[in-house]
């Protein structure tokens, strides 16, 4: 094995390469998604800021990638309210309620994941 | 004094051995796919690490992104690099064990169906067979350090990739003493040792009939599961369905009657490319193969009749209680 080749890859690269499959990962996340039981908190991850967790149990409105995206975050789930990307997907994903369900939003950067007291630790298929 | 010195060592205790604490999480995208590794907090560096070698596998085996190794073997260049000499030396062996079921070398016909790039069509008869010519693992020319592929020929690791990043993160985990993580790279599932209350992870298998359902769940330790099947990904022309898993010997997608195939073994790569090739070969074949192979691995067969079929080591693993829809469960074993 080269050490060269892990040498070369530096943090920008890292991250660059990250967000370039963003876009395939998209759809890989529509049939990842559904990993089961009821959702206690949403995670979030909004750019390069490190990713936090919400709780289900506080209701509000929480403004995401400086204010282009506003996450709704309810008792049962969480939906994107309003968004000024072109493509809308993360709007059209609507409410997810389930346990390892995502909206992710390309252009913005952002992924919002649900978790909690989730029956399975990880889904195949 | 004495009340205090009881709440400290209470406290203590609590602490080092209390109610298990919350799994950290590390999310990342990486080889096409979203990746998660759950894991205790003093493990966290070392699921760093390990994502660090899938973003390097990635770099390597990438087949879209033009500085890759894998990019520069297709463009028919030679390619001095161990671990890629490795890596098509075992895909061609398991394409010979598997009868061309499984092949990396299926990638241009792959491509003229639109997999690699998502534009979706359905390739000419003459195309195919033009392409097919190409196919085989005999055009992978290697001495263990040096790749060439024939002219023509070009490879597609997508298929082992992932299972092959399973691999990677396994031996990290390995080499640095993780008690307990849970890799799952895009469906490619790697369970390292327990959950950190001692007991296995639970890792459901997809209902390919239904999105949101399992067919079962599986309590894995020290193993790695990976699924195919055609409903992850697939289009419509003509009002006939195309699935993404090109059958190597007619250049279609493969119609064998299965709906999915899980593989449970002990390495993710074999899981990753048995998973293909079994569901490729179609129940009979797979059984079969199941039977003869000389190396050991677990398989779950979901049938478009809505039969599972389980070898004797995945239903002792199994849990059928999760699944929404009735099916009918058969168990197989060596003989
Ligand atoms: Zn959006």
């Amino acid at each position: 094995m080269k050490p060269s080749i892990s040498c070369k890859f530096n943090r920008f690269d890292l991250l660059l390469s990250l967000f370039v499959v963003l876009a395939a990962a998209a759809l890989a996340l529509f049939f990842l998604s559904h990993a089961g039981g009821e959702a206690g908190e949403v995670s979030i991850r909004d750019g390069d800021n490190a990713p936090y967790s919400l709780t289900l149990d506080a209701p509000r409105r929480v403004q995401l990638a400086d204010g282009h995206i506003t996450l709704v975050i309810e008792r049962g789930g969480v939906y994107v309210e309003y968004a000024d990307c072109p493509t809308q997907d993360c709007v059209r994903t609507g409410k997810i309620t389930r346990t390892g369900e995502s909206i992710v939003c390309l252009p913005n950067r952002v992924v919002v994941t649900l978790e909690g007291a989730g029956e399975f630790d990880a889904v195949t298929g | 004094m004495k009340r205090t010195l009881a709440a400290l060592f209470l406290t203590l205790l609590l602490c080092s051995c209390g109610a298990p604490r919350e799994p950290e999480s590390v999310q990342f995208f990486a080889m096409d796919t979203l990746m998660t590794i759950t894991c205790t907090e003093e493990d966290l560096d070392a699921v760093h690490h390990a994502m660090r070698e899938i973003a390097r596998l990635d770099a390597l085996l990438s087949r879209t992104r033009e500085e890759s190794a894998v990019s520069a073997l297709n463009r028919g260049e030679t390619v001095e690099d161990a671990e890629l000499a490795a890596l098509l030396t075992r895909a061609a062996k398991l394409c010979k064990a598997t009868g061309g079921a499984f092949d990396v070398t299926v990638a241009p016909v792959v491509s003229a169906w639109g997999f690699t790039a998502d534009e979706y069509r359905v390739p000419t008869q003459e195309e195919i067979t033009a392409l097919l010519t190409h196919v085989g693992a005999g055009g992978i020319g290697s001495d263990g350090e040096v790749t060439t592929l024939a002219e023509g020929v070009s490879v597609d690791l997508g298929g082992i990739g992932k299972g092959y990043a399973s691999d990677c993160a396994a031996r990290v985990f390995k080499e640095e003493n993780v008690s307990g993580a849970l890799a799952a790279l895009g469906g490619n599932i790697y369970a390292h040792g327990t959950k950190s209350d001692g007991s296995p992870w639970r890792v459901a298998v997809r209902d390919p009939f239904d999105g949101s359902a399992y067919v079962g769940a599986l309590s894995l330790t020290d193993a790695f599961a990976v699924t195919s099947g055609g409903y992850e990904r697939y289009f419509e022309s003509g009002g006939k369905t195309y699935h993404h898993i090109i059958d190597p010997a007619t250049g279609y997608p493969a119609e064998s009657g299965l709906a999915s195939v899980t593989v449970v073994c002990g390495e993710g790569l074999l899981a990753d490319a048995l998973s293909t090739a079994l569901y490729v070969m179609g129940e009979a074949k797979a059984i079969e193969f199941y039977r003869t192979f000389e190396e050991p691995f677990d398989m779950i067969l979901v049938t478009q009749d809505g039969r599972v079929v389980l070898t004797e080591g995945a239903a002792a693993l199994w849990d059928t209680s999760v699944a929404e829809h009735s099916y009918q469960y058969e168990t197989i074993n060596k003989l």
